[in-house]
């Protein structure tokens, strides 16, 4: 075989190779999220969207969530309650007249609440919540 | 319907290309250029007629649907009436292609449809900055109605609300003249954007090298899972790759066609596209500029420096209008630029950033495209064994296209040292994607740098066969020669007979 044969053919079987390969992974990843829970933008449209129905378009929310202090899921669960809400702006501060609560459980913390003066207006249900900040 | 808007932006995109490279409407190489080329203009058009009539009277639905047919009609005029012939282009001329290249680029293809779709099913608003930032704007200017400029809210500056509109603009536009929200806007254009990107590409590779370059570099970019899947996740990445190759190709077109300026005039259209799909489009343009200007200094003509970029001025002139007035009146300040001088300066100064940014530069490039073998080594392999040879009218474009990337990487280099918090974090989540917005542009010099490989084998026996023909001829051509030496002896002789009696 000549070497610029083998030079070509060894390119394109690499190349043929790789994509069918990760074609599978794909093909894996897309199964296995038709089978399990999955964590993304359909499940945040569909819990906020009584919400996101009964805001004014030009509204500014607050934001609290029971995710732990600043990491990359509370981060995410944040931009994907803004882009469920929008064109609500979502803030992320507690210091709003209103408040859009993310909890991952009907049962949010009593003290928690206390202590940021959150007062509930509406529950949602699947976790989402209004609440009116009482210093503002 | 929203298909059908992002399919009549696709036509007047094409109608426009074809007016500028007119060529009979069948099965040919230039009309595979013409679309791959027209699906990006057109989306740019689009994109930007929206914006305009946002920004001029409001969302008023029937004078966006009155702006975007005219151009519509305006561009397929064009494209049908124009009588005046343009450059014609063709296969570079080669040996011949055996088939199974052009059924290992059938594999890619379908391979790589096929993974679009499954990571569109599986992901159907896209990744993290599809939603975090492009369509998130996208749902702003058609949801917001009359406060549709709440999307360029301070108060949303996590989002980067001074990046430019062309993703969101097409979304946007589709949705409202559908009167509809759907995935299929965001969907369709990233499925137009990869796939326009391997056209481009493999048509552009096919009129300067011919078709065996062109399959080979085909069936490489879309064996390149990243491509693929970070256009899936609608990454404005992709889009923004598609413009920096439109752009580089036309050059390196251009430097074919020297007497045909409108390569310049399309080439300035696709750069001024690039900056209006991302802010790293505008260092694009910049880093574009500067390579061109040295690059034709140094190898090509002096003399068409001026009017090539006078064509170039003249197809960037609209875009960076859009431009201007989307950053003057509506954008606010960038993020990143707005960091006090002190913070720059302790960055610079901090070695670690540099050794964390240079370790990314230094390891990221063998993961390019996620081959399972490190697709640089692959093609330092490829080089090794096939060899370069640069014809003199290629210099320019090729020189143009890596002191463009070269500039590019230098920029954003600076930047993940003096600017951003975490450059670890920066690198990791970013310089893939950078990587990716040059990969198809690298590929396309590539290619053209590389000798056409040489498939026929000669055999032996093949060999023998023409050394024997070649010894055959000589000796006929030298009986030949005898038999006439004698032949004109012979007459000599007989004329000299008579004479002597």
């Amino acid at each position: 075989m000549s070497s610029h044969r083998f030079a070509v053919l060894a390119l394109i079987s690499i190349s043929l190779a790789s994509s069918l390969w990760l074609l599978l992974d794909v093909i894996t990843a897309y199964t296995y999220s038709r089978e399990t829970y999955a964590f993304g933008v359909p499940n945040f449209e569909s819990r906020f969207e009584a919400l996101h129905k009964s805001m004014p378009s030009r509204s500014v929310l607050g934001y609290v969530s029971d995710n732990p202090g600043n990491n990359t899921q509370s981060q995410a669960e944040f931009y994907l309650t803004q882009y469920a809400l929008a064109p609500v702006i979502v803030k992320a501060t507690t210091e709003e007249h209103f408040v859009v609560a993310n909890f991952h459980n009907n049962a949010p913390n009593a003290n928690m609440l206390r202590a940021k003066n959150l007062v509930l207006v509406q529950d949602f249900g699947n976790g989402v919540f209004i609440y009116h900040n009482t210093t503002r | 319907m929203i298909l059908l808007c992002l399919a009549l932006a696709w036509l007047m995109g094409s109608g426009l290309v074809r007016w500028l490279f007119p060529a009979p409407l069948r099965s040919t190489l230039q009309n595979a250029l013409v679309l791959s080329l027209g699906a990006g203009v057109g989306i740019g058009i689009a994109s930007s007629l929206y914006f305009l009539t946002l920004a001029l009277v409001g969302p008023k639905i029937l004078v966006l649907a009155s702006v975007e047919g005219v151009a519509l009609v305006a561009a397929l005029a064009l494209a049908i009436l124009t009588a005046r012939r343009g450059t014609l282009l063709e296969w570079a001329p080669g040996p011949p292609t055996p088939w199974y290249f052009t059924a290992a680029l059938g594999v890619a293809v379908a391979s790589a449809v096929t993974m679009f779709i499954f990571c569109t099913l599986t992901k159907p608003h896209g990744e993290w900055d599809a939603w975090a930032i492009w369509n998130m704007r996208a749902r702003f200017l058609f949801r917001g109605g009359e406060f549709w400029r709440d999307a360029f809210s301070n108060q949303l500056d996590w989002s980067h609300p001074d990046y430019p509109l062309l993703l969101p603009g097409i979304v946007a536009m589709c949705w409202t003249l559908a009167r509809a929200e759907s995935t299929l806007a965001s969907t369709g254009a990233a499925l137009l954007f990869t796939f326009g990107i391997a056209g481009v590409l493999i048509s552009t590779l096919g009129i300067l090298r011919g078709k065996t370059q062109a399959l080979i570099a085909g069936t490489l970019l879309l064996g390149g899972v990243s491509l693929i899947v970070n256009g899936a996740n609608q990454y404005a990445d992709v889009p923004l790759s598609y413009f920096i190759l439109a752009t580089l190709g036309l050059l390196c077109l251009q430097d074919h066609y020297p007497d045909d300026l409108r390569f310049s005039v399309l080439a300035g259209l696709t750069a001024g596209f690039a900056a209006w799909t991302k802010n790293e489009g505008m260092f694009f343009l910049v880093a574009m500029i500067a390579a061109r200007a040295w690059a034709i200094s140094r190898y090509g003509n002096r003399a068409t420096l001026a009017p090539q970029f006078l064509r170039l001025a003249a197809g960037l002139a609209a875009p960076l209008a859009v431009i201007a007035i989307f950053k003057l009146r509506f954008a606010p300040p960038n993020d990143l630029l707005a960091r006090q001088p002190h913070q720059i300066v302790a960055h610079l100064a901090d070695i670690s950033r540099w050794i964390t940014v240079i370790q990314e530069y230094v390891v990221e490039p063998f993961r390019i495209g996620e081959y399972l073998v490190p697709v640089i080594l692959v093609l330092g392999v490829y080089w090794y064994l096939v060899r370069f040879k640069v014809e003199q009218q290629d210099r320019p474009g090729i020189a143009t296209i890596i002191i463009a990337a070269g500039l590019m990487l230098a920029a954003e280099f600076a930047i993940y040292v003096a600017l951003p918090g975490d450059p670890s974090w920066q690198t990791k989540t970013s310089f893939d994607r950078l990587l990716i917005q040059l990969w198809p542009s690298a590929l396309l010099a590539f290619f053209i740098a590389a000798n056409t490989p040489q498939l026929q084998a000669k055999s032996k026996a093949a060999e023998k066969g023409k050394a024997a023909e070649k010894g055959k001829a000589a000796e006929k051509g030298k009986a030949a020669e005898k038999g006439k030496a004698a032949e004109k002896g012979k007459t000599a002789k007989r004329a000299a007979k008579p004479a002597a009696k």
